[in-house]
């Protein structure tokens, strides 16, 4: 980190999400142990323990109760001062390794740079499907900040790489078949995908009116990828790229943070 | 010596053929010079009502040809809800004998009118199908580019179809003076602007339609020598009119139209027939009983009616036929406010016209 967070109060900061949650985690409880900052951060990973926390009855959206109590305890446990919420954050990846040869592009407003001899996917229907699957799961945010009185953030999740290796060698690790399949796949393609996301969980968050902390402009590139030094694989930025998360959260929430 | 009619079929005569068998059973289908088979790649287009023909066909087996499906990622309520499948490729309802030809000629480059887009508050709308996106494009780069998709969709149709059953919905059109394309909806109506300098009226004569399906008939089958055709005129009537008539003669004018187009296109070119689904909806032998209750909508018993004899006689295929609630009728409106769900959801542009005039 380049300069050094600390905080007068032992003040908390709660992580609740899925894997976009580590880095930051993992930055956090670095910084602390190393004495740079003084704020604990906890985390509730939802992965693989919660899910499917959000399921409608009659209409309405219903929370997972063990949930809301695990976070409600953690909450109480400490001063928490902020609880941030990376929630999901994949799907933009995962959708464009479908089981299926038909590669897509999709033309996103302001920026029309599409791969080419790709099948187009209007951007409507992507946006659809990002609000479809965000809007039911970004509502726990304000649930939880009525709840328990807090500040609550959704943290977006990062841009990919911009290298298209670095993507498919990702992908041969997980299964040989989609990487021959996606051979030809640019990073242009997934970024394109993570730009249609962004914007449908920017328009939720801005309609719930819940706080969105988007990744750091210094971590991105000129043309809007993950900087190479931060990534840690084709979907998700590393420890560095957590800390510098985390240092905006800290900047952000936390006073007497120098 | 025995006078020509002593030796006529029952078809032939009204009672024998209209007035005396159960409604259900009224069949008025001639023999057809070619059957469908399963394998044949069935190709649909025209007004609404020829989206019924797509769905039937799937439901008993037949091979609906699609060229321009959702891509796999989208799921299903929204491929439906982006008009994806409706039609063979993603073109919309084609009212009119002109808009289909144009389809065909734009679609191999022979008609160039590609700068027209209509606006819509911030958004792009396709002039040539304007409700194909529930809101428009976002950019007119993206309306650009899915037309391009879009139209090679068209052409592996073309190349690939071996039955094209089209649906001949309506005579009157709106057409932009400067390039002659025709639109499926008046300017202004879902995007766009109404300029009465830019944009006319024009309904067509029996023998625009006629020369317009020859073309487009002849067109294909340059790309594609078996390509068999199946006409048919929607029973549906118009929404409304700019024709200066009263709605009910602009439709009779323009069913009558088509239905003379159909029987003289039928006569002139080989290996195409004519589907009287117009006759089995219209026919005066129901009382009316196939439309709904604002007599315009074809509900699902008269699309049944239809279908069962198009599988029968194209298809040979006996599809049962569904019980028929004993009180249908125009009268009686409870009991068709009540089946009102069960009208089939057809995705039809000319309705934006009746909204646009309540409005």
């Amino acid at each position: 980190m380049s300069k050094i967070l600390k905080t007068s109060q032992n003040r908390s900061l709660l992580i609740v999400g899925h894997s976009h949650s580590t880095a930051i985690h993992n930055a956090a409880s670095h910084l602390k142990r190393d004495g740079i900052v003084e704020v604990d951060c906890d985390i509730i990973q939802l992965f693989g323990r919660y899910p499917d926390f959000s399921n409608e009855e009659n209409g309405e959206i219903v929370y997972n109760t063990s949930l809301i109590e695990e976070i409600s305890k953690n909450f109480d446990k400490r001063s928490t001062k902020l609880i941030a919420f990376p929630l999901y954050g994949s799907e933009y990846y995962m959708i464009c390794f479908p089981n299926t040869t038909r590669q897509f592009d999709i033309m996103v407003p302001g920026h029309d740079k599409v791969a080419k001899d790709v099948e187009l996917v209007p951007f409507e229907i992507v946006y659809e499907m990002a609000r479809e699957k965000y809007k039911k799961y970004i509502g726990i945010i304000p649930y939880i900040q009525n709840k328990l009185n807090c500040e609550a953030v959704y943290i977006l999740p990062p841009p990919p790489t911009e290298s298209s290796t670095t993507i498919l060698n990702h992908i041969a690790a997980q299964s040989k078949d989609i990487a021959q399949r996606y051979a030809s796949l640019t990073s242009g393609q997934l970024y394109n995908s993570w730009l249609t996301y962004a914007r449908a969980a920017k328009d939720i968050c801005k309609e719930q009116n819940i706080r969105l902390f988007a990744p750091p402009a210094r971590a991105l590139t000129s043309d809007g990828y993950l900087q190479p030094h931060l990534v840690q694989d084709a979907v998700h930025g590393n420890i560095h790229y957590g800390a510098m998360v985390f240092q905006d959260l800290i900047d952000h929430f936390f006073d007497d943070n120098t | 010596m025995k006078h020509p009619y002593e030796t006529l079929p029952d078809e032939a005569y009204w009672r024998r053929a209209v007035a005396a068998p159960a409604m259900t059973e009224v069949d008025p289908v001639a023999p057809p010079q070619f059957r469908i088979g399963r394998s044949d790649k069935v190709a649909t287009g025209g007004s609404c009502f020829a989206q019924h023909i797509a769905r039937h066909l799937v439901q008993n087996g037949f091979t609906y040809l699609v060229t321009e499906t959702a891509h796999p990622i989208v799921p299903s309520h929204l491929a439906e809800r982006f008009n994806y499948g409706v039609y063979t490729a993603r073109y919309g309802n084609l009212y009119t004998s002109r808009q289909f030809l144009q389809l065909l000629r734009r679609a191999y480059g022979f008609f160039q009118a590609e700068d027209m887009i209509w606006h819509k508050n911030d958004r792009f709308i396709d002039p040539y199908r304007p409700q194909i996106q529930p809101d428009g494009f976002s950019s007119r780069e993206e309306l650009l580019a899915d037309r391009a998709q879009h139209l090679a969709a068209v052409r592996q149709a073309v190349e690939n179809l071996d039955v094209m059953v089209f649906t001949l919905g309506l005579t009157e059109c709106w057409i932009d003076r400067a390039s002659g394309t025709v639109f499926p909806l008046c300017p202004g109506v879902s995007g766009g602007e109404f300029d009465s300098t830019r944009h006319v009226f024009h309904n067509l004569s029996s023998t625009e339609v006629i020369a317009d399906m020859l073309e487009a008939i002849d067109f294909i089958r340059y790309r594609n020598a078996a390509a068999r055709f199946v006409l048919t005129v929607s029973p549906v009537p118009l929404i409304a009119t700019a024709s200066g008539r009263p709605v009910l003669q602009a439709t009779t004018y323009s069913k009558s139209v088509l239905r003379v187009a159909a029987e003289e296109i039928m006569a002139l070119r080989e290996n195409v027939e004519y589907f009287p689904s117009y006759e089995i909806i219209t026919g005066s032998y129901n009382r009316g009983a196939y439309y709904g209750s604002d007599l315009r909508s074809v509900r699902e018993e008269g699309v049944d009616h239809v279908m069962r004899l198009f599988l029968r006689h194209f298809g040979a295929v006996e599809v049962s036929r569904k019980p028929i609630a004993p009180s249908l009728g125009r009268q009686d409106h409870d009991s068709v406010l009540a089946d009102a769900s069960e009208m089939v959801r057809v995705i039809c542009e000319e309705e934006a016209l009746g909204k646009s005039a309540e409005h």
